[in-house]
């Protein structure tokens, strides 16, 4: 049938190749490159000589040198009329080529030739070449003919199977080439007497029912009838057992499609399905043989996942839990490290998995594995696991761990700590004394966020200071502690030493010496830090002076010039007026809120005064630490649905899950508005620790009013209002991190639909009047966008334009604009002190789906900062 | 989806290397090193998962050890990662099925044929064929049986010295 593939060169050029060094070897490379450059510039090649050949280049291809020639020969090879040529020919296209390459546009016509071929082989290569580097131009060629192959019962099985992959492929990348009506036939072919047709085809069903929604309940019924056949009617052939287990890679890809869609209203499907998940979950596992132990494991994940989904009435959540604690407690490492991620999973769905907390301790005790990645998983099942019941337990255990862990698995754990200290925390004594241990223990591991979050929140919160100054002087006393302790107990004195002077052992002049101690032994930037705590000291404690003032003498002459200069600089400032030093070193207000505050603060009014109108002289720079704020990147995809439709509407649904909603309604009267925020609880539950805090905001943007209840029972309304009271500066919406407590910790980032063509008076002019302010404004103060919509679904509309446009407070003027199509408009934005006059154009082309967009305004930045506002709404409102 | 495969030896010396999805020859042969690194310094205890970035964002790679060889799916969270080790275990199988007790020195002089038979177990980087005796056949159809007329007397076999399993 086809000729011998022994081709007796390149076994010699192998065996020749493997019995060399490195350097040899590259020589010897070398050498047969420039040969078989040469043959392939020979007319007189033979195809049995092209087919050696390009096989050796493939070869050093794999050696890993790079191959700068020859690709012609191959794709020559396609076009070959022996099979064994062939198959070398599209070898080395798939290995040499990719979907880009300029010579695929030469193969297309050998390809499509080959599909349409009835030799199942020649039609195999080609859907191989296909479904692994097919480009635009070869897919529009082909996908038709590929469909029919996979919907002709006559075809092979595996022609069949080689064609849905094929045909997925173009789905998933060129997804306008398929046509809709081939859905509903490709999802029948799940019920295809052949288990590997099915299985093939379960790939693209997976990903029609994410895509098309519309098909999932169709798909829905013929998967659970997949299954059903499989496990109660033993519909295979013993062909497709592995190891005993019938097909687990359908059963597998059966089960993602379920969970990839709605759950079904249709109850006798959905009681099959659960009649199925019941014998799936009661598979016996006796561990004869490891690929049947993984086999039915594989299947078992993908069962309870869907159980919990599924289930309403929990009648299976015992079998869940059973075979959950047995994989958690499995020697096998691979079964324990998904066992970890299947629960970790079930709990952020929001399931509840009570009985599993039992086995607490095996999972602290993979964080000592050597494996990294189940030290990884294990620490997230942890974080995952903690709620108000068992947070201080598993807090507590994780601290006595993390002595013996490694630095990576060290930061990791710190930073989960710190956040379910901060989220759960119930006392403030507890939260300060968590943090103290972790830095204690791995302060080398901790990032500055933790001791600056330490800091936030004993400044923010008056009752824990007395006793987080005494537990921090008490550290300071010691002498070996991290520099991070070092700083914030600096720093926690210098604000609250005085708090602590009546305790023995902690009075003015103790208080001064353990300072001076830890001074001389610090690095310089904590150094900084502590001559700042010395003038605070200063301040509060005036008896200190002397002490104080001679320390800053002997380090006014260190050489490090940030240390030189604090130092000199207070050393001035001591011999200023008492209440001067009393102004500069006042107790700081509490800090802006930060995202990670879980401890909510209690906002209390600025003492400070401003100092410029006190002492109109120079006033010498007092550095005081940053403000240890983190602000991490924010994620607002889940909100911008919400947020793009409320840009032009004035109330709605910003953000909604199974939990949450969060509602929005904006009220604007020229340059001031107002925007409230309505948070409401979804669930059967109550929702506790709601905390809601701004972290992007602008200078004129302020929180007005807020709940003061941090509990959200169900069905129930919390309220808040920012208002805005006019505009001086371009800015970027507002941001809100929400976060709460339903058994575990969730939190969203949500952006406010807050834009500057709010802040516009819109305005009518006639057409007179617009083309004069039009010309007068002149093109160089003109921002114009020409942009399509993000989806290629999506077709403009012109009443729905319309309404976006005065949405966003354009004022529109009718008849002004020679083509009726064009939306004119105009408005006045008071941008600080002045009167901003804007003019908009659209041009709308329905039948393209495009729109220009040109903006005029007397401040460029305006026109800008508006054109880029509205492109993005727009793009993403039809 | 599987983005890769890979078959290298304890030296880290690729014997077969095949991509699903579009890379650049320049950074193929850093991964190559970059993914033996990881997996050859694993104890034998540890799972077989590694989560990685190295492709296209977020995704994870599954290996197994048979002898000398290692033989890696880089995949992404789509796949199931025991369905995956079985497949490596299948695609193994149906080597030494159709080299009759395959060994290093078949991927070496029978490359062509080694990705003949990957190529009907994955299409697309997607499983195409799980049925041992259907991928067997596809195979033999394009290929003649042959004898190993270089192989060594005494050479290991992989399915019978696969560690840990």
């Amino acid at each position: 049938m086809v000729a011998s593939n022994n081709m007796k060169g390149l076994r010699a050029f192998i065996s020749d190749l493997r019995s060399l060094e490195h350097d040899d070897e590259e020589k010897r490379v070398n050498v047969e490159l420039a040969k078989i450059r040469a043959k392939f510039q020979s007319s007189t090649l033979s195809a049995y000589d092209r087919k050696k050949y390009v096989s050796k280049l493939l070869y050093i291809y794999m050696l890993g040198y790079p191959i700068t020639f020859g690709h012609m020969e191959a794709a020559k090879l396609l076009s070959g009329t022996k099979y064994s040529e062939k198959l070398i020919g599209y070898l080395a296209v798939a290995l040499l080529l990719n979907e880009n390459h300029e010579l695929m546009k030469l193969v297309i016509n050998s390809i499509k030739k080959d599909l349409l071929s009835h030799d199942s082989l020649q039609n195999s290569l080609a859907l191989h070449t296909i479904a692994n580097i097919g480009g635009r131009e070869l897919c529009e060629t082909v996908y038709y003919d590929i469909y029919k192959l996979l919907m002709s019962a006559s075809n092979e099985n595996i022609v069949r199977q080689k064609s849905a992959l094929a045909l997925l492929h173009i789905y998933r990348k060129f997804p306008d080439l398929i046509n809709p009506e081939w859905f509903e036939p490709i999802v029948m072919i799940l019920g295809d007497d052949d288990l590997n047709v099915s299985l093939a085809v379960s790939n693209f069903v997976n990903l029609i029912v994410i895509r098309e929604p519309k098909y999932q309940k169709f798909a829905y019924g013929k998967a659970v009838g997949k299954l059903k056949n499989i496990v109660f009617e033993h519909g295979y052939s013993s062909d497709y057992l592995y190891y005993s287990v019938p097909c687990p890679w359908l059963q597998v890809n059966l089960c993602r499609i379920l969970l990839a869609c709605e759950r079904p209203s249709d109850n006798p499907t959905r009681a099959t399905l659960i009649r199925v998940l019941d014998r799936i979950l009661s598979l016996p596992n006796d561990n004869s043989n490891v690929q049947q132990v993984n086999a039915v494991n594989a299947i078992l994940f993908e069962a309870i996942k869907l159980a919990f989904l599924v289930d309403e009435s929990h009648s299976l959540y015992e079998k869940c839990m059973d075979r959950l604690a047995d994989m958690i407690a499995d020697k096998e490492s691979n079964i324990r490290y998904l066992a970890f991620e299947t629960t970790a999973y079930l709990i952020s769905c929001g399931h509840s998995i009570t009985s599993l907390k039992h086995y607490k301790e095996l999972i602290l005790s993979s964080l000592r594995y050597k494996d990294v990645s189940l030290r990884k998983k294990s620490l997230e099942l942890l974080y995952m696991m903690c709620d108000e019941e068992n947070a201080k337990l598993i807090v507590a255990d994780l601290l006595q761990y993390l002595p013996h862990l490694d630095s990576v698995t060290q930061e990791d754990l710190i930073s989960k700590v710190a956040i379910i200290s901060e989220t759960f925390a119930t006392d403030y004594e507890w939260y300060v004394d968590v943090t103290i241990q972790l830095l204690r223990i791995a302060g080398k591991s901790a990032d500055d966020g933790v001791w600056h979050q330490l800091v936030h929140v004993i400044v923010n919160n008056e009752e824990i200071q007395e006793y987080a100054t005494k537990r921090l002087f008490s550290l300071l006393q010691s002498e070996t502690i991290h520099e991070c302790l070092v700083k914030a107990g600096g720093y926690v004195l210098g604000e609250f030493g005085h708090l602590i002077t009546d305790y023995p052992d902690s009075q003015p002049v103790h208080q001064f010496s353990t300072i001076y101690r830890k001074l001389n032994v610090s690095s310089p930037s904590t150094r900084v830090l502590l001559l700042t705590t010395l003038i605070k000291l200063a301040n509060l404690q005036p008896e200190l002076n002397d002490r104080i003032a001679k320390v800053f003498q002997e380090y006014s002459t260190i050489i490090n010039p940030e240390v030189q200069q604090r130092a000199c600089e207070y050393l001035q400032l001591l011999k200023m007026p008492r209440d001067f030093l009393q102004l500069v070193c006042d107790e700081v207000p509490p800090f802006l809120d930060g995202n990670r505050d879980g401890v909510h603060p209690k906002s209390r009014p600025s003492s400070k005064v401003n100092l410029v109108d006190t002492y109109p002289q120079t006033i010498p720079n007092v550095s005081k630490p940053s403000t240890p704020i983190d602000v991490p990147e924010y994620d607002i995809s889940a909100c911008l649905p919400g947020f793009y439709r409320l840009c032009w509407k004035d109330k709605g649904i910003l953000y909604q899950d199974s939990q949450i909603q969060i509602g929005v309604r904006s009220e604007y009267h020229n340059s001031e508005g107002a925007i409230y925020l309505y948070y409401e609880n979804r669930q059967s539950n109550t929702l506790k620790s709601l905390s809601s805090t701004l972290i992007r905001t602008f200078s004129t943007f302020h929180l007005a009013t807020t709940f003061q209840d941090t509990n959200l029972p169900s069905g129930v309304q919390l309220q808040q209002k920012y208002v805005m009271s006019g505009v001086n500066e371009i800015f970027e919406p507002p941001i809100i991190h929400v976060s709460y407590v339903t058994g575990v910790i969730r939190s969203i980032d949500l952006q406010l639909p807050v834009l500057l063509s709010k802040f516009m008076k819109p305005t009518i002019f006639d057409s007179y009047d617009f083309f004069n302010h039009w010309g007068q404004m002149g093109v160089e103060r003109e921002a114009q966008l020409t942009f399509g919509l993000n989806s290629k679904d999506r077709k403009l509309d012109a009443k729905r334009l319309t309404k976006i446009v005065s949405g966003f407070h354009w004022g529109i003027c009718q008849n002004v604009d020679s083509i009726a199509l064009n939306i004119v408009g105009a408005g006045i934005i008071r941008f600080g002190t002045q009167n901003v006059g804007c003019l908009l154009r659209i041009e709308p082309n329905y039948e393209q789906n495009l729109i220009r967009l040109s903006i005029r305004s007397t401040n460029t930045s305006i026109a800008n900062t508006l054109a880029k506002e509205m492109q993005e709404i727009l793009r993403n409102s039809f | 989806m599987i983005y890769a495969v890979f078959i290298f030896n304890n030296k880290g010396k690729p014997r077969l290397t095949k991509f699903y999805t579009p890379i650049d020859e320049s950074i193929q042969q850093k991964l190559i090193g970059d993914i033996y690194a990881a997996v050859s310094t694993r104890p034998p205890t540890a799972c077989n998962f590694l989560e990685s970035n190295l492709i296209a964002g977020k995704n994870r790679i599954i290996y197994r050890q048979y002898a000398t060889l290692y033989f890696v799916f880089v995949v992404d969270e789509g796949e199931s990662e025991l369905g995956i080790l079985d497949l490596i275990q299948v695609f193994v199988e149906a080597l030494d099925r159709c080299f009759n007790n395959v060994c290093e020195l078949d991927l070496v002089f029978k490359f062509q044929e080694i990705h003949a038979i990957l190529a009907e177990v994955v299409s697309g980087g997607l499983v195409l064929e799980t049925n041992l005796n259907e991928i067997v056949l596809a195979a033999q159809n394009q290929m003649p049986k042959t004898k190993r007329s270089n192989a060594m007397p005494f050479s290991n076999t992989l399915s019978s010295f696969a560690t840990r399993f």
